[in-house]
């Protein structure tokens, strides 16, 4: 009930003009990155991140939380128009999907993918609405032993399931910690890996991390696939009866699925996606017919990987564990914001939290509006070729860089930490896990000095307190689980692609 | 033939074995331990050690089992020139200032790289750049130095 309460509170601050025009640019900019090749959520994420330096903390991530749901929307129309998966967790859909546009059904399939996506979008809503403010409240009572062991927690599940590598995924985490250790050691103030360089004694900056990997990476990456397609013709958006009867219970069963799956830390919306598609052929009277253009096939993967979206905020927001690649950027803009991301939140910004759940059902209503009737238009984008759209990407990757500190060095560390994430994607090392650990590592070792300090330099202290050797047992199941279905031949489906 | 073809991942691995091996030289000369906790050379110290252990990993994971037949890879030449393009122009900022070298380096993508049309290059190069400066220096009022003379 006293989540309702803030919830309606939230809803007051959400409906301001600023934080309606935000999240409306988040979600049509969500649904753009979306739609358009070789950006995703992540890297739009990271590349408006210098935009909103110095911005108001709620608006801004009120922004991000609109890209970040509004491109599960947006991936599904190049799954069902081009069969290429906009994003990873839509791949499922371009199966079914793109079967039905080449009977003349893509309209109904993107029609079918909004109202499931609404569906499972508001119902995701509504969990985090109820699920994350307990969770917060029983973490309240973590010391500084138990956030060590969640950011081992958190480390250890983003970089298991980022790839189709766990020991790069472990490698790329722990090469983000040590770039934190880059600069004056708050602690002590002796300076630490500056290489005699006065400029990188404020250590490496998140944005300048992000923007590299995510930005010039990305765009280093893909710019040799940029690919022209015959875009399908987008008519009859709205599904008649017959289609909504068969997509009902798909859509609903997708939705609890990727909200549970979602709550997982760092199983993301991918796997959601997976699930939900195996279970509708599973359940189907005629799974022989999957593959052919299956309507439920579209309705069950898309409201799963909408409700696994907002599933992922519950971990992030309650815990301070993101539950995907792009909450991590999340949270790292919470911190670049001076947020301490961690049950904390829900207790010393509750505004702004209750406000970005609140966006999260305006949102959700704005993509429908968006998607039904202007599902055509945003088809029309897909002609759009990427050889136009780099170039800009990477100026604004440059000016951006520059203006958060005006330093030149910075664009300098932007060029070498490009060449570092193309070379990082082209290799399949995950980039996710090293901006999480540039990220939490200043917390890391505050709270394993903590900790230690506490327990006279004894480090049983992480293993006699209940919460957090659970916290490691999970982390250790996180890191063993990929490696045994590897030795059993039975890799989990996370590693189509990098988790989202 | 199967070393051949992985030898990109191998020498990147490389590298990542090689910067937590500098980590763990550099900690070297840290202090370790300070009454009951850690000091500032102890966590660098595991993470250079687990980096190097893991890029190891890594690199013993590809000898052992190296994929079959030739790993399909897009060509280099196009990344390679966006990325020689991208090193000139953030080294020309600090002697021309930001409107020239990002026009120049925009043109240079649309019009080298992709072979695009060159009045049309120019021209969206061109918008590209004011629309940038325009935000950035007068909605953002963050102080971009547009010309050599701004620094």
């Amino acid at each position: 009930m006293e989540s309702l309460v803030d919830l309606a509170g939230g809803f007051a601050t959400a409906i301001s003009p600023t934080n309606l025009l935000m999240c409306f640019l988040g979600v049509f900019l969500g649904q753009l990155v979306g739609v358009l090749p070789g950006i995703g959520p992540s890297a739009a994420i990271a590349l408006l991140l210098p935009l909103t330096f110095g911005a108001d903390p709620t608006a801004s991530l009120i922004m991000f939380a609109g890209i970040y749901y509004g491109a599960q929307y947006g991936g599904t129309i190049t799954s069902v128009l081009l069969s290429v998966p906009g994003e990873s967790t839509t791949v499922m859909t371009s199966i079914e999907g793109y079967q039905m546009a080449k009977k003349g059904q893509a309209g109904t399939a993107l029609g079918i993918a909004a109202i499931g996506s609404f569906f499972a979008g508001t119902v995701g809503s509504l969990g985090l609405t109820l699920l994350a403010p307990p969770l917060a409240e029983a973490a309240l009572s973590f010391g500084p032993p138990e956030y060590f062991s969640l950011v081992v927690l958190g480390l250890m599940a983003l970089a298991a399931v980022s790839g189709a590598s766990v020991l790069k995924g472990i490698a790329a985490g722990i090469a983000g910690l040590l770039l934190a250790t880059i600069g004056i050691d708050p602690q002590t103030g002796v300076s630490r890996f500056d290489f005699g360089a006065v400029w990188l004694l404020d250590g490496i900056e998140f944005i300048v991390l992000t923007v590299a990997l995510f930005g010039i990476g990305e765009v280093l990456a893909s710019c040799s696939q940029a690919t022209e397609a015959p875009v399908a013709e987008v008519k009859n958006v709205l599904p008649n009866r017959e289609q909504m009867r068969r997509s009902a219970m798909p859509i609903v069963r997708g939705s609890f699925v990727g909200f549970l799956i979602g709550v997982l830390p760092a199983t993301g919306a991918t796997i959601a996606s997976f699930v939900a598609y195996i279970m509708e052929k599973k359940i189907s009277k005629t799974p022989e017919k999957f593959g052919t253009g299956m309507i439920e096939g579209v309705a069950g993967p898309e409201a799963s990987n909408n409700a696994a979206a907002a599933g992922a905020m519950v971990p992030m927001l309650a815990l301070g564990i993101p539950g995907s690649g792009t909450t991590a950027i999340i949270l790292g803009a919470l911190i670049m914001f001076g947020l301490r991301p961690g049950p904390e939140l829900f207790t010393q910004n509750s505004t702004l939290v209750w406000a970005v759940i609140a966006s999260m059902y305006i949102g959700n209503v704005m993509l429908l509006i968006m998607n039904l009737p202007l599902a055509g238009v945003f088809a029309q984008l897909l002609k759009v070729p990427y050889k136009w759209l780099y170039p800009p990407i990477i100026t604004l990757c440059i000016v951006g860089v520059f203006s958060q500190a005006n330093s030149l060095e910075d664009c300098w560390l932007l060029a070498g930490f490009g060449a570092l994430g193309w070379a990082m994607k082209r290799y399949d090392w995950p980039a996710a896990p090293m901006i999480l650990g540039l990220v939490l590592g200043p917390i890391f070792e505050s709270s394993l000095r903590q900790s230690l300090t506490m327990a006279h330099g004894s480090f049983d202290i992480f293993f006699t307190r209940p919460i957090s050797v659970t916290l490691l047992v999970c982390a250790v199941l996180f890191v063993s689980l990929p490696v045994l279905a590897q030795i059993f031949g039975k890799r989990p489906p996370a590693s189509v692609g990098e988790c989202a | 033939m199967k070393l051949h073809a992985i030898k990109g991942e191998l020498a990147f691995a490389a590298f990542f074995a090689a910067v937590g091996l500098v980590w763990i030289v550099k900690a070297s000369s840290l202090p370790f331990w300070s009454g009951f906790a850690p000091d500032s050379g102890f966590l660098p110290v595991i993470y250079g050690t687990l980096l190097l252990l893991l890029s190891a990993g890594v690199i013993g994971t590809l000898l052992l089992n190296p994929p079959d037949g030739e790993v399909e890879r897009e060509p280099l030449s196009k990344s390679f020139k966006l990325l020689g393009i991208l090193v000139l122009t953030v080294g020309s900022l600090g002697y021309v200032g930001f409107a020239a070298p990002l026009f120049l380096m925009m043109f240079a993508m649309f019009a080298y790289v992709e072979r695009l049309p060159i009045v049309r290059s120019a021209i969206v190069s061109a918008v590209a750049t004011g629309i940038f400066l325009l935000v950035f220096q007068h909605w953002l009022k963050i102080p971009v130095p547009i010309t050599p003379w701004s620094y």
